[in-house]
């Protein structure tokens, strides 16, 4: 099955790089940009030379693996508004996946602190204990140093992006959520910040 | 024969997320506005991260919604024009992002139009006999300028905002008296019932030698004079806010029939959020009709931030395909 799809895994929730993955069958290719903020200027183009480069249209594809985050704020919107009107458009499948989901599945583990950057020195994390959630917050990097010294610890980070089994289980069990409904994984109320 | 052409346009600059397909630059299929008043008047005003985050929440039903109401499909859609000059980064990239995505899909062109350019068209589309050379006075709660128009997209703004808009005025002077947000309509439909010249408020620049406004002195004169008289026993806070009210509209129109006059100009549009005000419209009207010339205003439903008339700019640069790439970026307040 898996050398049989066709996808795209597109991340726009690290500030400081944009990842768009497309896998033909058996060719993968990547654009990883390491620019800060170039989500707006880069991911429409980019996708679209990747499609045009295998000589692809979006409605060839299977589905497309949409990062929610935590993450940038401002990036995550960029890649919802992108794919959410795409989806609109082509009606093509969607599935969502989150950074924290990417770690637990990438270290096959339940339990454990799961920390993606934040800004500020700050980090976005989920406490997970044998699958139960049990914080989830943002957390300035000197506090945790403090606090739940005794759970393993995962970075995202531009090293965990691919997460191709993950995507396509999330494909073959049509976990597509709607997306007129679909949001980034925020975290925090938007108030806090402002 | 000529094919008809369906530009779709977006406006999602500040509060509004608006969507509209317009035939050929002048017929409006479907102009959808989601405003989101209710999300940010327990703040007093616009919460940039509470706009974005409703802005991509309703943008797939206000195109399902825009497309649905003019009756065409998406490939019957020529071009998709969006505003991306002007306004929140945070608002604006939601509508320029789903403005590439469906240019992308639908691999047509994509068209960039200036927040300030959009109002100027709103005019165009309700009054298309509009000619050039021509006066704009654009005024809301974001930008004060007038323009001088020598042609389409032959723009050269002759006065501009050097500190507060009209429309923040309106607002935050409402907010100071207690009228909620936004305050503009609500000062509007209760200086009907003031006197406007119970209390004499300064009419900023206007005896100067320039078409430039700052309204932020009168913003400040007139809570002070507010706090000062509040209490006293024939205070009416109508008399008060059309007094107010007044100041803003007679500063308005003395400095465009100035501009009038030294460019030697027989027509003024009149276009943005703050062209709503029944009572900018009924003087500019008097005025008009004293002196001679034309005065223009959009359809009320086209004064505040509407995707129509970005379409309608579109249109323009459709016929001059003057096209973007799926590279556009966007500005929070770049030059016109």
């Amino acid at each position: 099955m898996k050398d049989k799809l066709k996808f795209l895994q597109i991340d726009t929730s690290n500030e400081n790089f944009l990842f768009i993955k497309l896998v033909n069958k058996e060719v993968q290719k990547h654009i990883l940009l390491k620019e800060k903020r170039c989500h707006m200027k880069e991911l429409a183009p980019s996708i679209n030379r990747l499609l045009e480069s295998e000589g692809l249209k979006i409605t060839d594809l299977d589905f497309i693996a949409l990062n929610e985050g935590p993450g940038s704020w401002t990036g995550l919107r960029i890649g919802f508004s992108t794919i959410k009107t795409l989806w609109q458009v082509t009606k093509i499948n969607v599935v969502t996946y989150s950074n924290f989901e990417l770690l637990m599945h990438k270290y096959k583990t339940k339990t454990g602190v799961f920390l993606v950057k934040s800004s500020n020195d700050k980090y976005y994390y989920w406490v997970l204990n044998d699958g139960d959630l049990y914080a989830q917050d943002v957390i300035s990097k000197d506090a945790l140093r403090e606090i739940y010294k005794e759970f393993p610890r995962y970075f995202y980070d531009e090293n965990e992006l691919e997460a191709d089994d993950l995507l396509i289980q999330k494909f073959e069990n049509k976990n597509f959520p709607d997306m007129n409904l679909a949001e980034p994984f925020y975290i925090v109320e938007g108030v806090i910040y402002n | 024969m000529k094919n008809d052409v369906y530009i779709l346009g977006i406006e999602t600059s500040c509060d509004d997320t608006s969507i509209a397909i317009v035939k050929n630059g002048t017929e409006v299929l479907s102009n959808i506005i989601w405003n989101q008043n209710k999300t940010h008047e327990k703040f007093g005003g616009i919460v940039p991260e509470l706009g974005a985050r409703r802005h991509l929440q309703v943008i797939n039903f206000v195109l399902e919604e825009a497309m649905k109401e003019a009756k065409i499909s998406f490939q019957e859609i020529s071009a998709i024009a969006v505003n991306n000059q002007k306004g929140l980064i945070r608002s604006l990239v939601v509508g320029v992002s789903a403005a590439k995505s469906l240019a992308l899909a639908l691999k047509i062109p994509l068209i960039s139009v200036h927040h300030i350019e959009g109002h100027i068209y709103s005019n165009i589309l309700s009054h298309p006999e509009i000619e050039f050379p021509h006066l704009c006075l654009t005024v809301s709660g974001g930008h004060n300028l007038l323009v001088l128009i020598n042609n389409h997209f032959n723009y050269e703004i002759i006065g501009n905002t050097l500190d507060d808009a009209a429309g923040e005025v309106f607002d935050k002077v409402a907010r100071f008296v207690g009228l909620g947000f936004p305050g503009g309509p609500a000062i509007d439909k209760l200086s009907v019932a003031g006197d406007a010249k119970k209390y004499f408020m300064a009419r900023p620049m206007l005896d100067q030698d320039n078409f430039d406004f700052s309204f932020s002195g009168l913003k400040t004169e007139s809570t002070r004079l507010y706090d000062k008289i509040k209490n006293n026993s024939d205070f009416k806070l109508e008399d008060f806010t059309a007094s107010f009210q007044q100041a803003i509209v007679d500063t308005l129109i003395g400095k465009s029939y100035k501009a009038l006059k030294k460019y030697n100009l027989n027509s003024i549009s009149v276009v943005g959020g703050v062209s709503a005000n029944q009572k900018l419209r009924s003087e500019f009207e008097k005025y008009a009709q004293k002196y001679n010339f034309k005065v223009y205003f959009p359809e009320l439903k086209l004064t505040t931030d509407n995707a129509a008339m970005i379409a309608s700019a579109g249109y323009f640069k459709f016929l001059n395909q003057d096209f973007s790439g799926l590279d556009l970026e966007v500005f929070t307040d770049r030059e016109l």
